[in-house]
């Protein structure tokens, strides 16, 4: 074999090992666009199950009906009630000449977990009272909201909002985190798995509608995936 | 044996033009790839840039001043620029700013946003308005930033 035969090997040997080496990098540059084409975002299901806007068994307080007007009581005065497993009610009193209860003047915090109709004990700062006054309450109805992972995909409940509206006024409360009314430990929702928010009153900085109001429609929204039902008002 | 000079001259003009044309070659490929690569890597921040709308399409209030409220959630994989937003409601550009202070749009994060036009507030009439909206928003990721459009149709209520 002539020396420039041999040269020519070589050669031709070192051009095929570059081209070798350029079409590896080049089918990898091909694979990681593909890879980067097949990335897909999440795509979570998230269906609402049921909307409910009803008294509890307990809950904040709504108005109180003087059952026993009492004696001794003084105008003005701030009670709360005494014998309820609920806590934090505060409001005023009026009081007649004779310091018997005529009414409540105004309830300043509604506090929670108060039983409707419970007939109760007036517990007030000036106890001067020489019979005790008593009064009923009735509670404030309550919204409660189910969910369920319709998809087959874990979905991070943290990322599921809920939006309240009234559809008769055309008004729109504000969207919030299904977790900010939930207390349970769960952190994820599997597919198939219901979950269920405690039983919640409306606050105007939260969900943007007053305690009193009633939205009719929840919406809910998870990424690209959107539900709406109606609120069941009893 | 070499027939003579001849031989020579043809191998060497042969690998002279076979050293161009792998030269040429190399040289596309290597192109190629670099535009596959930068492609790539464009292509894979714009596929995790996405944002969707938390608020109930339905019923967005019009406000006095000249704007609506909405939240909107990254719903990507990728940060989002909150001071790159642009909007533009029933072919109506809006400004928009940011209402509840978020400073960094998290995937999963859900922000507030005015949406503000006085063009827009005399086009609209009382009542329903139904009109498409469009938000688009850019990732904060540093070389290549991607980006994503909603349009969603919505009900702006006008009072």
């Amino acid at each position: 074999m002539s020396g420039s035969s041999v040269a020519a090997m070589v050669v031709g040997t070192v051009f095929i090992m570059v081209f070798g080496l350029a079409t590896v990098s080049l089918v990898e540059s091909v694979d990681e666009s593909i890879k980067n084409a097949e990335f897909t975002l999440p795509d979570p299901q998230v269906v609402l199950t049921t909307v409910t806007d009803t008294e509890e068994i307990t809950g904040p307080v709504e108005g109180l009906v003087i059952a026993d007007d009492g004696l001794g009581y003084t105008e003005g005065d701030t009670c709360t009630v005494s014998g309820s497993a609920g806590t934090g009610l505060s409001f005023t009193i009026s009081v007649d000449g004779t310091g018997q209860v005529t009414g409540i003047s105004s309830i300043t915090v509604l506090g929670s977990g108060y039983t409707d109709g419970e007939t109760v004990n007036l517990d007030c700062n000036a106890e001067s009272s020489t019979e005790v006054a008593t009064v009923t309450i009735d509670i404030h109805s309550q919204n409660k909201i189910t969910i369920k992972n319709t998809g087959s995909e874990t979905v991070d409940l943290d990322h599921i909002f809920i939006t309240l509206s009234n559809t008769a006024d055309d008004t729109q409360g504000t969207p919030f985190k299904f977790t900010s009314e939930y207390s349970g430990t769960n952190l994820f929702l599997f597919p198939g798995e219901e979950l269920s928010t405690d039983a919640f009153p409306l606050d105007s900085t939260e969900q943007g509608f007053a305690i009193g109001d009633d939205p009719n429609r929840a919406f809910l929204a998870i990424y690209d995936y959107n539900d709406a039902i109606p609120v069941t008002i009893t | 044996m070499s027939d003579g000079p001849s031989e020579l001259i043809l191998l060497s003009a042969g690998l002279i033009v076979a050293a161009l044309v792998s030269g040429v070659l190399l040289g596309t490929w290597e192109d190629m790839s670099g535009i596959l690569d930068e492609r790539g890597k464009q292509g894979a921040e714009d596929v995790r840039t996405r944002i969707s709308l938390t608020s109930d399409p339905i019923n967005i209030a019009w406000e006095t001043d000249d704007h609506v409220t909405i939240w909107v959630q990254n719903s990507g994989d990728t940060f989002l620029d909150v001071n790159s937003v642009g909007a533009a409601i029933a072919g109506i550009t809006m400004t928009v700013s940011v209402a509840d202070g978020s400073e960094e749009w998290l995937p999963g994060q859900t922000v507030q946003f005015t949406l503000t036009s006085a063009t827009l507030d005399d086009s609209l009439e009382s009542g329903d308005n139904d009109v498409q909206m469009s938000v688009t928003v850019s990732s904060t990721a540093s070389g290549y930033t991607g980006a994503d459009s909603l349009r969603e149709d919505v009900r702006i209520v006008k009072p």
